[in-house]
C-alpha cells in the first residue's frame, strides 16, 4: 500500500476505489478523505430530512462511523453514495422516531445571510417560504424531495435509497409538490 | 277520514313488508347460493352471515363473491374453504372487503380454487395479525358507550377497519410479491407508502400518523412469520 | 415572481434546500476530524468474507491444491445442473402486448389532462386488438369495455371512482396485459402483474 506517510495529500489525489480498498484495510485516514469528498452531500440530506441542524450533525455522524464499520457489506460494483446516502436516511428514520418521543424545542432554523448581491430580497422571502412549508410536509413526502432537488438524484436512486418502488417516488414527489404549491399559493394570497 | 288512515296504514304495512323481506330474501338467497354448492357447515356459515347483516358487512358483494364461487368449476370442498375465509372473517369481526377484493381478482384469473383458497387464507391471518397489533399498540375500534383507557386511542369503526384493511392488504401484496419477511424496514416502508398516499380518502393523515408512529417494522415482520408458520 | 411555472418551483426547492445546508456547513467542518476519533483504531468489521479469508492456505503450493479441488467440485456441479436444468418444467406464461415508445409519454398527459366529472380515464394504444376490457377492484374484476370508436388504435373508457386506491387489468383479446403505462404503481398479484391507482388522498389534514 506504499508509504506510512501522515501526510494527508496522499490521498486526496486517490480514486475512489483506492481509497475504499484502504479503508478496509483498517486506513483510517483514507476514510477520512472519504467522508471529506461526502459529507457536504450526507449532510444537506439529512439537514432536509430532520429540519434541525443538531440532528443533522449528529447523524452525518453516525452515518459515515456505521459506513466504515460496515465497508465490508458494501459491494464495490454498487455506487457508494447511495449506499452511504442509504445508511443515512435509515438513520434519519431512526432519529425521526426517536424525536416523536422526546421532542425538543422548535429551534428557529439557522441561515447565514448570503453576500450574494445577485439575489434579491424578494427571492429570499420566497426561500422562507418554502423552508417552512418544507417543514410542514409530511416525512414520507419531504424524503424524495430532499433526494431529488438537494441530491439531484435519478427516481431509481431514490428508489433504492427508500426502499420503495420507483413508481412511488414519481407519484410522491409530484404529490409533495402540488402540497408545497398550495401552501405557499394560499400563503400569497393571504398575505 | 277513517278510509284515509286505513289507506296511509296500508301503505305504511306494505313498505314494511318490502323492507322486510329484502333482508330476509338476502339470507335466503345466500342460503339457496351454498346449498347449490353444495356446503358442509351450513349452520356456521349462515349464523356468521347473519350476524354480519346485524354488524354492516358488505352483504350484496358478498352475496355476489358466493355465487361466483358457486358457479365456477371445481370441487366443492374447495369452494367451502374459500367461503369460510370470508366467514372467519365475519365471526372475527373484521373487514372483508381485500378478502373480498382478492378473492374476485383470483376467479376472474382463473387460479385454481385450491391455490386461491390457501392464499385467502394466508391474507387473513395477515390481518388477523395486523388486528392483534394494533391492540398491542392501543389502537382501538372505537364501539359505544366504550370506555378508553389512558394512552390508548379509539377510532372511528369505518376509519379502523379502512387502515386495518390497508396494513393487512399491503402485507399480503408484500408476502406474494416474494418479499423476504425478514426485510422489516421493506415492509414498513410499504406499509407507509400506500398509508400516506389514501391519506385523506377514508382516513386522514393524523390517523396514518397515529399507526406509523405506533408501529415498529420489527412488528409488521413478526406478523407476516406468524402469518406464513 | 410568480410561482405558476413548474420549474421555478424546482429551481426554488434546489436553491433553498442548497442555501439551508450552505448555511448550516459550520456544523460539519470538522467532522473528519469527529469521525476518526470516534473510530479510533477500530477495523472494519471482518465480517463472513473475512472469515472465509482465514481459510485461504497460507503457501502458494497449498493454495494451488485448494483451488484445483473447488475447480474439480465446481466442474461436477455444473455437470449436475445441466443435466437436471433439462428436466425442469419451463415458464410458459405469455408475452404482454409490446406498447410502441411514441404512445407512451401522449398517454400519460392525455390521462392526466382528461380525468375530469365523467370519471377516471383509462387509456390503452393496442392498435391490432379487437376488444378490449378493463378488470379491477371497482368492478369486482368484471369485464368493462373499452372503445375505440375513431379506430386509431387508442382505446379509451372512463369510470367514476371515489377517492381510494384500485388495483386493475387490462385484457386484450383475451390475453391480460397488467402493466399500464399511466399507473401509479404495480403489484405481483397471483404470480402477474396488476396496475395500481391512487385517485384523491395524498396527505390532505
Amino acid at each position: 500500500m506504499g508509504t506510512e506517510e501522515d501526510d494527508g495529500t496522499v490521498y486526496r489525489t486517490q480514486d475512489e476505489v483506492s481509497l475504499l480498498r484502504a479503508s478496509l484495510d483498517g486506513q483510517t485516514e483514507a476514510w477520512g478523505e472519504i467522508v471529506t469528498r461526502y459529507k457536504d452531500a450526507v449532510f444537506g440530506l439529512c439537514l432536509g430530512f430532520l429540519r434541525n441542524r443538531a440532528d443533522a450533525e449528529d447523524v452525518t455522524h453516525d452515518a459515515f462511523v456505521r459506513a466504515y464499520l460496515n465497508l465490508r457489506r458494501y459491494n464495490l460494483d454498487r455506487k457508494f453514495s447511495t449506499w452511504v446516502f442509504t445508511i443515512a436516511a435509515n438513520l434519519c428514520r431512526n432519529r425521526i422516531r426517536y424525536r416523536r418521543n422526546h421532542p425538543v424545542m422548535e429551534v428557529e432554523f439557522e441561515m447565514e445571510g448570503s453576500a450574494d448581491p445577485a439575489r434579491t430580497v424578494a427571492r429570499e422571502e420566497q426561500q422562507v417560504r418554502v423552508r417552512e412549508a418544507l417543514g410542514t410536509l409530511p416525512y414520507a413526502y419531504r424524503t424524495p424531495l430532499v433526494l431529488r432537488f438537494y441530491n439531484d438524484l435519478s427516481y431509481k436512486e431514490i428508489g433504492d435509497i427508500l426502499a420503495i418502488p420507483e413508481g412511488t417516488v414519481k407519484t410522491r414527489i409530484h404529490r409533495g409538490k402540488a402540497m408545497l404549491k398550495e401552501m405557499l399559493d394560499k400563503e400569497r394570497g393571504a398575505s | 277520514m277513517k278510509r284515509g288512515v286505513r289507506f296511509f296504514i296500508g301503505v305504511v304495512a306494505c313498505l314494511a313488508a318490502c323492507t322486510v323481506g329484502v333482508a330476509a330474501a338476502t339470507l335466503d338467497e345466500f342460503r339457496g347460493v351454498i346449498a347449490s354448492i353444495p356446503v358442509a357447515n351450513e349452520s356456521r356459515i349462515m349464523a356468521a352471515l347473519a350476524l354480519g347483516q346485524r354488524s354492516g358487512f358488505p352483504a350484496d358483494e358478498t352475496y355476489r363473491l358466493f355465487e361466483r364461487v358457486a358457479g365456477v368449476t371445481g370441487a366443492a370442498a374447495d369452494k367451502e374453504a374459500i367461503l369460510l375465509v370470508v366467514v372467519e372473517a365475519i365471526e372475527s369481526g373484521l373487514p372483508v372487503d381485500s378478502l373480498l377484493n382478492k378473492a374476485f381478482e383470483g376467479l376472474a384469473r382463473g387460479v385454481s380454487l385450491s391455490t386461491l383458497g390457501h392464499l385467502l387464507d394466508v391474507r387473513l391471518r395477515l390481518l388477523e395479525g395486523t388486528s392483534d397489533l394494533f391492540g398491542r399498540c392501543r389502537i382501538f375500534r372505537a364501539s359505544q358507550g366504550a370506555v378508553v383507557a389512558a394512552g390508548s386511542t379509539a377510532l372511528a369503526p369505518s376509519v379502523f377497519d379502512a387502515l386495518l384493511s390497508n396494513v393487512g392488504d399491503a402485507l399480503g401484496d408484500y408476502v406474494e410479491s416474494g418479499g423476504s419477511p425478514l426485510e422489516s424496514q421493506r415492509i414498513y416502508n410499504q406499509v407507509e407508502a400506500r398509508l400516506t398516499l389514501l391519506a385523506g380518502t377514508a382516513f386522514s393523515a393524523d390517523d396514518v400518523e397515529l399507526v406509523l408512529s405506533r408501529v415498529e417494522p420489527a412488528d409488521l415482520t413478526r406478523v407476516v412469520l406468524a402469518a406464513l408458520s | 415572481m410568480s410561482l405558476d411555472a413548474r420549474d421555478s418551483l424546482d429551481e426554488l426547492l434546489r436553491e433553498t434546500l442548497r442555501q439551508d445546508a450552505t448555511g448550516a456547513s459550520h456544523a460539519v467542518a470538522q467532522l473528519e476530524a469527529r469521525v476518526l476519533e470516534t473510530l479510533g483504531d477500530r477495523a472494519p468489521r471482518r465480517g463472513l468474507w473475512g472469515s472465509l479469508k482465514a481459510l485461504v492456505a497460507p503457501t502458494r503450493a497449498g493454495r494451488w491444491t485448494q483451488l484445483a479441488f473447488v475447480g474439480a467440485t465446481a466442474c461436477a456441479c455444473l455437470l449436475v445442473g445441466f443435466f437436471l436444468g433439462d428436466r425442469l418444467p419451463r415458464d410458459r406464461s405469455p408475452e404482454p402486448v409490446a406498447l410502441t415508445r411514441a404512445a407512451v409519454p401522449a398517454v400519460k398527459t392525455a390521462t392526466a389532462e382528461a380525468s375530469d366529472q365523467n370519471g377516471v380515464l383509462f387509456i390503452l394504444p393496442a392498435p391490432n386488438a379487437r376488444v378490449v376490457s378493463l378488470v379491477g377492484s371497482f368492478s369486482e374484476w368484471e369485464p368493462v369495455p373499452l372503445t375505440d370508436n375513431d379506430g386509431d388504435g387508442i382505446w379509451t373508457t372512463q369510470i367514476p371512482l371515489s377517492p381510494g386506491r384500485y388495483e386493475y387489468a387490462f385484457i386484450i383479446d383475451g390475453r391480460w396485459f397488467g402493466q399500464d403505462p399511466s399507473a401509479d404503481d404495480y403489484v405481483k398479484s397471483f404470480g402477474e402483474y396488476s396496475s395500481v391507482r391512487y385517485i384523491g388522498g395524498g396527505g390532505g389534514a
